[in-house]
């Protein structure tokens, strides 16, 4: 990730003196438990954004573009063009073609998948995003603020404005008279800017943003926010949903608060006469009746399985998001009643869902997924980053057939093609160390999480001292099967490999996979070590004494922001 | 990394485990941004090249995210880097219970 040489300025919003909030010393605590453990406080000058300035950014680079082909995105009916070895992937039939979509039978033989990247747009630590009612904006709220895009060519979508405000939701709101969008912004507080705001900015036509209002009453964490007939419903945390009257040009004048909850998080109007309120509270979901918004109150709820990340109501049910527990899908016909229809597991970590009609989108973290929720089938995956790459999926939007993902540095728009199948890989290890006196082995997953027979056409390796234990393979939709690959001594030269495979999914990156191999003799950790003197730096005393760590079950979660 | 906050440190956290996530490099600026951002709570710390655990050559491919288990005995059980959160829960319940 590049980065601009000075940081930019945050909110311009004037605001009372700085406070902690309550989340800030949780983390505080835990954070600053060792020596070895990064201090916390507010740092006299904040990281800068990813793409601060489009132009220098690998954001910025692909902005406008499209991931794959170039042509690829303007004839989304020749995908047989985007990559030769599309020719050789199977014709669906039979349960395949009717397990695709509603319009299999025009495009059966079609090659391709339900889901693919066509563009991307401006976002910078995004966390959030919305399109707008018109379809006319998308908004991504992101620790560098809000980025607002035009999406006048959807596949295409330019920077209209940046509304500097840190922010982790947003929701907009009316449209006036003038065609201006009411956009609303909320900011839990943290260290880089201390004081929650609920700030209100007006978008004109042409996508000029400008901020009008900003309110911030001690005490509340904002977080999630919804617009629905004249009144926004905030998430609180322990405060509550909070009801508010929108008068199109001023501030939102706060009518009612609705107290308990434990951690009020998201939240969504849906049920019958879209008189309900839906909240995600931590694990449960609560129900509100918001005929007589200023009386708001609780009528009903459902535990859940796990913490609610995320939830959207559409018809008679509601999706939530909840994680690595996958997606719960409940049944609202009595909203007073709510009831579990089904839950869907799936890999990698459920963190937005957003439905359409009978189709669910879900940021996944690692990926998107699309489903059919009428038969509960998985239609879709991509990985917008693709192979290799470090993707974090955290919200997701979808509007006309095309789902808008907010990716930790970008916006990333993916084409919903309904009738187009294909096969999709997923590799449980992309990479291997070895220790180079030493033979041994070590095993992936193949799984086909697509519809369609994958084909791995080829297994090769770079050097004879690893082997693997098929040359092809073949992994009907939803299985899985064990790739062994053995290492032998002498070392190779140089010491990092590569294992390649050949596959008929056509998902950017997917069609040659190259999988990372290394072989030293030093510097790894593998399965079997005993901790060492090294390990001290874990010491959760801050004494760096690994003694510190006798007893206690390890869980090191290496990552990397860039 | 906030799966691992919801399905492993949270539920956990009361009992023998420790979670720590490490992140190379030395900017703790964009660490604490992400963790604002994104709300995790188990405890970090950045791996700043002189105790690299992990650590990759340049053109190695990327090496993150990865994801190591140890037991109390100070034996490595696991190396991933995906993460499935019932085989995690189901190994790491087996090493508490050990």
């Amino acid at each position: 990730m590049k980065r601009s040489a000075a940081p930019r300025t945050r909110s311009p919003v004037t605001r009372p003196s700085s406070r902690p909030s309550s989340r800030h010393l949780l983390l505080a605590a835990l954070l600053g438990a060792g020596a070895g453990l990064l201090a916390w406080g507010c740092p006299s000058s904040p990281p800068v954004p990813a793409d601060d300035d489009d132009a220098t950014t690998p954001a910025a680079d692909d902005d406008d573009t499209t991931p794959g082909d170039d042509d690829d995105s303007t004839n989304p009916e020749s995908p047989a063009a985007w990559h030769p070895a599309l020719d050789d992937l199977p014709c669906a039939s039979g349960e395949d073609c009717a397990d695709a979509g509603p319009f299999i039978e025009d495009t059966c033989c079609t090659l391709g998948d339900s889901l693919r990247a066509v563009a991307t747009g401006s976002a910078a630590e995004a966390v959030d995003v919305d399109v707008s009612p018109n379809g006319r904006f998308v908004a991504l709220c992101g620790g560098f603020g809000a980025r607002i895009n035009d999406l006048a060519d959807p596949d295409n979508p330019v920077l209209a404005a940046t509304v500097t405000s840190r922010c982790q939701r947003s929701a907009w709101g009316p449209e006036l008279e003038d065609g201006t969008l009411v956009l609303y912004l909320a900011h839990h507080g943290d260290s880089w800017v201390p004081e929650p705001f609920l700030t209100t900015v007006h978008v004109d036509p042409d996508g000029d943003a400008t901020q009008v209002t900003s309110e911030s009453t001690p005490g509340v964490l904002y977080e999630g926010l919804r617009w629905h007939d004249g009144h926004l419903y905030v998430a609180a945390h322990a405060g509550g949903v909070r009801v508010y009257l929108t008068e199109p040009e001023g501030a939102p004048v706060h009518i009612g608060t609705v107290p308990g909850f434990t951690n009020a998080w998201k939240l969504d109007v849906g049920g019958p006469a879209n008189e309900h309120l839906f909240v995600a509270d931590d694990t449960r979901l609560q129900v509100l009746d918001i005929s007589t918004p200023a009386n708001a109150t609780i009528v009903g709820g459902l535990d859940l399985v796990a913490r609610a990340r995320d939830v959207d109501a559409e018809g008679d049910r509601v999706y939530v998001a909840t994680g690595g527990d996958g997606v719960e899908i409940v049944d609202i016909s009595d909203p007073t009643s709510p009831s579990r229809v089904a839950t869907i597991a799936l890999e990698g970590s459920a963190q937005a869902v957003r439905a359409q009609g009978d189709l669910l989108a879900v940021a996944a973290w690692t990926y998107v997924a699309l489903y059919d929720t009428e038969r509960l089938k998985l239609i879709g995956t991509e990985q917008t980053r693709g192979a290799g790459e470090f993707e974090q999926d955290f919200g997701v939007d979808f509007r006309n057939g095309r789902v808008f993902v907010a990716e930790w540095e970008r916006l990333y728009v993916l084409q919903h093609r309904p009738g187009y199948v294909a096969p999709d890989i997923w590799l449980t290890e992309q990479l291997f160390d070895f220790n180079a006196e030493d033979a041994s082995t070590r095993t992936t997953e193949v799984i086909n999480r697509g519809p369609l027979p994958l084909e791995v056409s080829s297994v090769t390796t770079t050097d004879p001292a690893l082997t693997v234990s098929a040359s092809s393979l073949t992994v009907e939709p939803g299985q899985r099967t064990d790739l062994v690959l053995t290492y032998t001594p002498p070392a190779p030269d140089p010491a990092s490999q590569r294992l390649v495979l050949q596959t008929n999914d056509v998902d950017p990156g997917q069609i040659d996979i190259e999988l990372f191999v290394r072989v030293a003799q030093t510097g790894q950790v593998n399965v079997g070590d005993s901790i060492t003197s090294a390990w001290g730096f874990l010491d959760p005393t801050g004494q760096d004494d690994v003694a510190n760590l006798e007893g206690k079950v390890l869980f090191l979660a290496y990552f990397a922001l860039f | 990394m906030p799966d691992i906050d919801q399905s492993i440190w949270i539920p956990y956290q009361d009992d023998d485990l420790l979670v720590v996530g490490i992140h190379p490099g030395d900017d703790p600026d964009l660490l604490l941004d992400f963790v604002e951002q994104t709300g995790l709570s188990f405890p970090l710390v950045q791996d700043q090249g002189t105790r690299q655990l992990l650590s990759f050559p340049p053109g190695v491919g990327y090496p993150y995210p990865r994801d190591v288990i140890v037991g109390k005995d100070g034996v490595v059980r696991s190396i991933k880097n995906s993460f499935d959160v019932i085989e995690a829960r189901t190994l790491i319940e087996e090493l508490l219970a050990e």
